[in-house]
């Protein structure tokens, strides 16, 4: 018996790779809402660029499906100094016109971002850098201007590794046309706002589960349902909730829905003159809005309360805090043991079509404050003029305002998170408390992972009981709809990805 | 040019408006006049005493009874038509979406009215590089891409009820400027005009006198034509989300928010498409009307 | 004749100019490109170090000059979210916007004219009534709500017709109908009622008596007399059919200039803004034109020397 048992699991060990390796066959076709602007993997940055390139283009680490940190093209990595970490990579693994990936493609790569001339949106991402060091044909060293525990997020979202020749040979754009990587796809095809079509790449070591991968970019989200029902593509994203219901009694399709790290929260521009410079406002504006009503109404079940900015998924979140309840009479007494028993009246901008659901869900949370006397005038805008807006807040002359802004934390770290939205450093937040900058600071040098991640928490508490610096909403899901056929699981940063979908 | 092209129609007749009984009689042997007008008075009397007709407060919502069909009670209240996403009474946002839909209509009209009107009055009656520089600000206007226009501007300033009618105005006026200029080259040479001239009346005076009367029908004409043009221009705004702010209902804002529930709520997304097209259509059926009572050769409008 | 043409090419050159000035004047109101191109991740000192790069930081009249040099070569720079040249791309999406637009003026033009002939022949009949009934309702309708309408029914209810995107014919039929319902409509009602007033000349009666096909000869020769607002309304269709398909193309997903131009001015990316007005601009002065030189042919009382 055991001997049997012994033979079948050879056997499974030699077929196991003769599996994995076998052509992959089929073709799946994808509506997606945004539009691809480029392939150059280097200039810019965008969430239908980060959704597009990983077909094409592989990174030194990657996030897994789960969210976890893995490795791709690295194979190992470590912090060799404060402020160096070594990547060992992957041998034998080559781009789509057979050159080999090796340290020096690395080192070419990020030269390319980090270059002025790119004027590349990721140089923020890896500004730290200071130079890159080819050790040997499989070791490459970064070093770092000073200690960076950020760095290995940020390179598992962006810093594709692409093969120099190519890319020195080629002006940018023929580039921005024509990817070379080691992905799984090569790009087959590509017609501008229209479709993308990418082919399974012969050379790739990680093979993708279909031959052939279609994406169609459809902005308008009833076409898109609609072609997911008439059976003219198979999956899509940005289902909104409200046709989530449709696609599920379709028979041939199915709603497939995550929970993102994408948190939802009004900011409030905190200075002199706004009546939610009390604490004790900035508490009441919190207690008096019913988040179980929005997410279960509005968002129909596709988001879930947070207490503070960062989410579950994020390093150095904090279990024992809770959303604040809903609560309008204690909310009431806030208000007018503040001073403000009548109620006060403001601005609150939101930009338009951005955020699932965010203008019906933020005249559902003004319905609410009224019940309360806090007269919340919903100002829908263009996003680009909100932004405007945004950096005009600490102006004299800017009466005070709040805004409804959705952050992703890409990099699953309460620290991406506090630094966009908590500091006072932060371009889009209103808040600016020097006690809270110092634990922020304090905690960004940590280098322990452990006693880092005690620090957020802290800084979580402290913002959730006692600062109260923002009013914290829910994190929304990310929803696709899928024809039956289709064998996807989401990702849990949000991100559809043509190579990860299968066929039943 | 396209003006004198206009110009050499044949000559027109110089009547003043027709007299009242004339047109109240044709009113009632047109049938789909008559329509057309009863569809607009309803429109309007909804419109004005919105207050008093609307069965619910159209801002009052109730999360936990949103999107249910027509007809549906809760126990005290039937919600004739239902509710929205909010859990708001949707017939009582149909009721107050007229307002602002008229609104927009009416002042849109009005506004490009007066201005075309003037234009076209300074440019036809003064002639020469007067005329020549206004009628290249009419091309200006008109080789704009309208939808970047409304885009840009709305970008600019934010949206809100004043900028949606200024918007919709800046493409309209040319219309007009363009048609009363024509019949201003042609009135100008006549007679009882060049008498004017000669006595020495002033060119305000003339004007005034002897050549706005004349044009007002054409003028009345585009506009109740024009009138059902910028509801439908309107609700197309508010679908690529540039028309009036919320929580204010208007029938655009209720279609582009109903859009989503298209599979699931067919009220949301169907009667405000219907209200626009009813009103829409009485709007048209009165100003066809009003050409043919009025000036039968504005065919082209 | 063509002093009149060239006269008029070099109105258009200024014309054109100052829709430029207007356009660039415009978008630089609409605020800073730097600011919309970085994630809500990036720092006041990042998007300092891009606005440096993208050379955003010149004053105005500086930005303009560079603008008009490059543009006076027709070169409108590169874009900012595509990194290409921004009249490349626009080319590139025109084809598309020209078939709609071409599409849909050719359904309001081979249904408009003809059921609107039909109409006045068939004066008073049923037919005629329905006629009309179709045409003033079809003008009532928002293209848009149509649009979504359409594809519920045709698409998914149906299955007949491809719910979006372009290619083959089948995903012409809905994008241009839809957009041409407001043309055709008011084609065939302007159709009818000119073709009404032929009817009633005294000449056409009399030839009533005389055969039918002297009858139709003398019919076309009034026709070609009363076509002026026809063409005039044929004109304005097509220029605002070629500016103005946005939400069509938007619901459709069809890959026109339309939908290119409202996601750049949502991207701040100026040059192709500035590139597409250019060409759409262009193509209004044309088609302006040869309205005009229509008219010429139509009536010979209008000349141009």
């Amino acid at each position: 018996m055991k001997r049997l048992w012994l033979w079948m699991v050879v056997l499974a060990l030699l077929l196991l790779p003769a599996g994995v390796k076998a052509a992959p066959k089929g073709k799946v076709v994808l509506g997606m809402a945004g539009a691809l602007t480029t392939f150059d993997p280097h200039t810019f940055s965008s969430l239908p660029i980060s959704m597009h390139h990983p077909n094409v283009f592989e990174t030194l680490l990657a996030r897994a499906p789960d969210g976890s940190m893995t490795n791709q093209l690295a194979e190992s990595y470590k912090m060799v100094a404060p402020t160096v970490w070594e990547f060992k990579l992957r041998k034998g693994v080559k781009f789509s016109n057979g050159d080999p990936v090796n340290a020096e493609a690395v080192k070419f790569s990020f030269e390319r971002i980090l270059d002025p001339k790119m004027k590349s949106r990721q140089y923020r991402y890896f500004k730290s850098m200071a130079k890159l060091e080819v050790v040997d044909e499989h070791t490459v060293r970064i070093h770092t201007k000073k200690p960076d525990p950020m760095l290995p997020p940020f390179l598992a979202i962006y810093g594709f590794i692409v093969p120099p020749k190519y890319y020195k040979q080629h002006d940018k754009k023929h580039l921005s046309r024509n990817p070379v990587g080691s992905g799984p796809f090569v790009m087959k095809k590509w017609r501008k706002g229209q479709e993308v079509v990418y082919e399974a790449n012969p050379n790739a070591w990680r093979k993708p589960r279909v031959k052939t991968a279609v994406v169609k970019f459809i902005p308008e989200s009833t076409t898109r349902v609609s072609a997911l029902i008439s059976g003219d593509v198979d999956v899509i994203d940005n289902l909104p909730p409200a046709l989530s219901e449709r696609v599920r009694a379709g028979g041939k399709t199915d709603v497939i829905a995550k929970q993102s790290p994408r948190t939802n929260y009004i900011l409030m521009v905190i200075k002199e003159g706004a009546p939610w410079m009390d604490v004790r406002v900035r508490r009441a504006m919190n207690l008096a809005i019913n988040r179980e009503a929005i997410t279960k109404n509005v968002m129909m079940g596709f988001a879930k309360s947070v207490a503070i900015i960062q989410g579950p998924a994020s390093f150095g979140f904090n279990p024992e805090l809770k959303p604040y309840p809903y609560d309008p009479a204690q909310a009431k007494k806030l208000l007018a043991e503040a001073g403000f028993a009548k109620g006060f009246s403001f601005d609150v901008y939101i930009p338009r079509g951005r955020f699932m659901m965010g203008k019906e869900a933020l005249e559902g949370i003004a319905g609410q404050w009224a019940k309360v006397g806090l007269k919340a005038n919903v100002r829908v805008m263009e996003w680009g003029a909100m932004k405007k807006i945004i950096f005009s807040k600490y102006k004299k002359n800017v009466k005070p305002f709040l805004y409804y802004l959705a952050r992703m934390n890409t990099a699953f770290s309460a620290e991406h998170m506090f630094a966009g939205a908590i500091s006072s450093r932060s371009a889009y937040g209103g808040f600016r408390d020097k006690g809270v900058d110092a634990m922020i600071n304090d905690a960004r040098s940590t280098l322990d992972n452990k006693s880092r991640e005690k620090k957020y928490q802290e800084i979580a508490r402290v913002l959730r009981h006692e600062k109260v610096p923002i009013v914290p909403l829910y994190q929304t899901f990310r929803i696709f709809g899928a024809n039956k056929k289709i064998d996807w699981k989401p990702r849990a940063d949000g991100k559809l990805i043509a190579a990860e979908v299968g066929l039943k | 040019m396209r003006e004198q092209a206009l110009a050499i129609q044949e000559p027109m007749e110089l009547e003043a408006l027709p007299e009242r009984p004339k047109i109240w009689a044709s009113l009632w042997k047109d049938k789909s006049a008559l329509l057309g007008c009863v569809i607009l008075l309803s429109v309007v009397v909804m419109a004005v005493f919105a207050p008093l007709l609307a069965p619910m407060d159209p801002q009052a919502q109730l999360l936990d009874r949103n999107l249910k069909p027509p007809m549906w009670s809760d126990g005290q209240q039937i919600y004739l038509l239902g509710t929205d996403h909010l859990g708001r009474d949707f017939l009582s946002r149909l009721i107050y979406g007229a307002r602002i839909s008229l609104l927009v209509g009416f002042f849109a009209v009005l506004l490009t009215g007066c201005f075309g009107l003037c234009v076209g009055l300074v440019a036809g009656y003064f002639g020469g590089k007067v005329d020549f520089l206004l009628m290249r600000l009419v091309d200006l206007v008109l080789s704009f891409p309208f939808i970047l226009l409304a885009l840009a501007t709305i970008a600019i300033v934010g949206p809100s009820l004043v900028v949606l009618i200024l918007v919709m105005s800046m493409r309209i006026w040319v219309i007009y400027a363009r048609v009363v200029r024509g019949e201003v080259l042609t009135l100008r040479e006549q007679e009882f005009v060049q008498a004017a001239r000669s006595i020495g009346g002033s060119h305000l005076r003339i004007i005034a006198r002897h050549i706005l009367p004349n044009v007002l029908a054409p003028v009345i004409i585009i506009a109740s034509l024009y009138l059902g043009r910028m509801i439908i221009i309107e609700a197309g705004l508010s679908f690529l989300g540039l028309g009036v702010p919320p929580p204010t209902p208007t029938w655009g804002g209720l279609l582009s928010d109903g859009k989503v529930h298209l599979y699931t709520s067919w009220w949301v997304v169907t009667l405000p498409g219907l209200a626009i097209t009813v009103t829409v259509l009485g709007a048209n059926l009165v100003g066809d009307w009003l050409r043919n009572v009025l000036d039968p050769r504005l065919k082209s409008l | 004749m063509a002093g009149y043409v060239v006269k008029r090419l070099i109105q258009a050159i200024v014309l054109l100019k100052c829709v430029m000035i207007i356009v660039f004047l415009l978008l630089h109101m609409t605020g800073d490109p730097v600011v919309v191109m970085l994630d809500t991740d990036a720092t006041h000192e990042d998007i300092e170090y891009m606005r440096k790069l993208m050379g955003f930081d010149k004053p105005l009249h500086v930005q303009y000059w560079r603008f008009l040099q490059n543009a006076l070569q027709g070169n409108f720079g590169e874009s900012i979210e595509h990194g290409e040249s921004a009249m490349g791309l626009v080319l590139e999406h025109f084809p598309a916007t020209i078939e709609m637009a071409v599409g849909a003026f050719a359904f309001a033009v081979l249904i408009g004219i003809p059921f609107g002939c039909l109409a006045a022949f068939k004066e008073g009949s049923a037919y005629d009534k329905g006629c009309v009934g179709v045409t003033v309702l079809m003008q009532a309708v928002p293209d848009f709500w149509l649009a979504i309408m359409f594809i519920m029914f045709f698409s998914v209810i149906l299955g007949i017709l491809p719910s979006f995107g372009r290619g083959s014919w089948q995903h012409f039929i809905m994008p241009a109908f839809a957009a041409s319902t407001y043309h055709l409509a008011r084609l065939a009602r302007l159709m009818r009622s000119q073709m009404l007033e032929v009817l009633r000349q005294d000449y056409i009666t009399t030839a009533r008596a005389k055969g039918l096909s002297e009858k139709i000869v003398l019919m076309v020769h009034a026709l070609k007399n009363s076509s002026i607002p026809i063409v005039t309304v044929m004109g304005l269709d097509l220029g605002i059919l070629l500016g103005g398909t946005v939400i069509i193309e938007v619901v459709f997903a069809w890959p026109g200039v339309g939908r290119l131009v409202v996601d750049s001015i949502a991207n701040r990316d100026f040059p192709i803004v500035q590139a597409a007005v250019f060409l759409l601009a262009s193509g209004f002065v044309l088609i302006n034109l040869a309205v005009d030189l229509v008219y010429a042919y139509l009536d010979p009382r209008i000349s141009y020397e």
